[in-house]
């Protein structure tokens, strides 16, 4: 659905507007869902390395 | 039983593992703050930041501040590398750190002031609310921070400071310190 949000209407609001405003919409909504897994994963992959 | 495990030397102090989490919310605060400030930015009417009859942020002055704020990172790593031969050795560099520290929250003090002047409120426009609001976030980090590292002070000096809570502090000052240049690129540039 991040992919293809057009296909999916998965975001109404990133829809709106001109271009410049929709990819800024997709953007944040990608920084704001990959960010706390990049974040976890990568305190973990840390842990583990310090660990093994 | 004994006292400690073989490998109790590489197990993360819980006072560090906690300021770690603690500094993962504050990165997705911060993420939030920011991500609603480039939507707002990029949706602004006229596609013109800051909007028309608002003051122009002081982009030089801070520039010179921010610098201020990374200089103040660097002595906590330096006094972090010093305290390795003993914390009597570190506290100019902590005093340095704290000094600082200090400077870059009165001179973002002082700027605040003179942009209040300008007529740059909450209220004035989206660009005021979210300069306020992130700015004035990061500065509350600050000014804790900086309370933390002088509580620190005074045991270090009597050479009594848990390495765990130094490391921890340590921990809370950089993210103050690194989080700022993007505050900066974004909000001001």
């Amino acid at each position: 659905m991040s992919l293809i949000p057009a296909a999916a209407w998965a975001c109404p609001a990133c829809m709106v507007g001109d271009p410049k405003t929709a990819a800024t919409y997709f953007g944040m909504t990608v920084v704001m869902s990959s960010l706390p897994i990049l974040l976890v994963c990568g305190i973990g992959y840390w842990l583990w390395r310090r660990h093994s | 039983m004994s006292a400690s495990a073989p490998d109790a030397g590489k197990r993360l102090p819980n006072s560090v593992l906690g300021m770690i989490i603690f500094i993962v919310t504050e990165i997705m605060f911060f993420s939030g703050l920011m991500s609603a400030h480039t939507i707002a930015r990029a949706t602004v009417l006229g596609g013109v930041w800051p909007p028309a009859g608002q003051p122009r942020l002081p982009v030089e002055r801070t520039a010179f501040n921010t610098a201020i704020l990374l200089l103040s990172g660097v002595l906590l790593f330096l006094a972090s590398r010093r305290a390795r031969d003993g914390y009597d050795k570190a506290l100019a560099y902590l005093a340095g750190a704290i000094a600082t520290g200090i400077a870059f929250v009165l001179l973002q003090g002082v700027e605040w002031v003179a942009l209040l002047r300008e007529g740059l409120t909450m209220q004035s426009s989206a660009h005021g609310a979210f300069f306020y609001l992130i700015v004035g976030a990061h500065a509350l980090h600050a000014v804790v921070a900086i309370a933390v590292l002088t509580a620190i002070y005074f045991p270090m000096r009597r050479g009594t400071l848990a390495p765990s809570t130094f490391a921890a502090t340590q921990l809370f000052w950089y993210f103050v310190v690194l989080l700022w240049p993007v505050i900066y690129l974004r909000v001001y540039l």
